[in-house]
């Protein structure tokens, strides 16, 4: 019966593992939000509510809308945006995802008064 | 006693007198992973830990270059997946893993800092056998940033803390120093 136990423990163990196993995909936490107040190449300055925080776009950072993919052009003074990504020690983050607020155009349609 | 007789019953002696010390000493034990491992023991595992290492593994470098971006990937990482055991700053004072036999060490110490890249890469990739380190698998870049952060975290700050507990949150909040 003990052996049977033991085999049990080590499966459980061997599950949770699993569950806890990934992909490659990013260690994200809560994302930043905010609105563009600038847009200078690859940095943005965003203004969320605990103060303006410095973005850094790279070569694969996504960006979207709902389940609209965007390119950069879509990223605007005055759009809302999430954005998932590394916080470096200085403050600066460093973006993997930016999730565009409404249809990605500068329209904030998620906010809009009826 | 014939000399050859007495040859076969030395080592019999010695085999049975080991048995019965090592039935007492899983007796008087129990088989509790609340233990601590011998210093024998330890120096075994070690031991036997380091033959099943291939020349090959403990060779490998490090591909990727240490950048503040690749450290505080390996970190949110870390925070994500290794520090509910390890805690944040490596330290092992987590609540589980003072409840594992054997504990996994302190990461910022010798034991862990003086091994290979390729050892530190293959231990996260496989895990240890008979311990509480699983093997993850996991993508080969994932896994070698993780190895950069463990080289950083002897020189882990209070603002590099605080950025691992926005990403796990309460999860490290089962260390004992946060308890107490």
């Amino acid at each position: 019966m003990r052996p049977l136990l033991i085999a049990l423990r080590l499966l459980l163990v061997a599950i949770a593992a699993n569950a806890w196993a990934h992909g490659g995909h990013a260690h994200h936490g809560t994302p930043t939000e905010g609105t563009i107040a600038t847009v200078n190449g690859d940095h943005l300055t965003l203004t969320t509510d605990t103060g303006s925080v410095a973005v850094t776009l790279t070569e694969t950072t996504h960006i979207a809308a709902g389940e609209k993919e965007l390119d950069r052009k879509a990223l605007t003074p005055k759009s809302r945006v999430s954005v998932f990504g590394t916080k470096l020690e200085s403050g600066e983050l460093v973006a993997e995802d930016i999730h565009v607020e409404g249809n990605g155009t500068g329209e904030n349609t998620t906010h809009a008064k009826h | 006693m014939k000399p050859r007789t007495r040859a076969l019953l030395i080592p019999a002696a010695a085999v049975i007198v080991s048995a019965l010390i090592g039935y007492e000493y899983l007796v008087t034990h129990t088989f509790s992973a609340r233990a601590k491992p011998s210093a024998l023991e330890a120096f075994l595992a070690k031991r036997v830990r380091d033959l099943a290492t291939s020349p090959a593994v403990k060779r490998l470098k490090n591909p990727l270059e240490s950048t503040p971006l690749t450290i505080a990937q390996g970190r949110d990482h870390f925070a994500d997946h290794c520090a509910f055991c390890h805690g944040n700053n490596g330290d092992g004072k987590t609540v589980v893993n003072e409840g594992l036999y054997p504990p996994a060490p302190d990461l910022r110490e010798t034991t862990t800092q003086d091994l290979s890249d390729g050892e530190i890469f293959s231990i996260i990739r496989n895990g240890i056998r008979f311990t509480g380190m699983p093997g993850w698998d996991g993508e080969d870049d994932e896994n070698w940033k993780l190895v950069l952060f463990i080289r950083h975290l002897p020189e882990l700050s209070p603002e590099e803390l605080t950025l691992m507990r926005e990403v796990n949150g309460g999860r490290e909040e089962g260390t004992h120093n946060e308890h107490h």
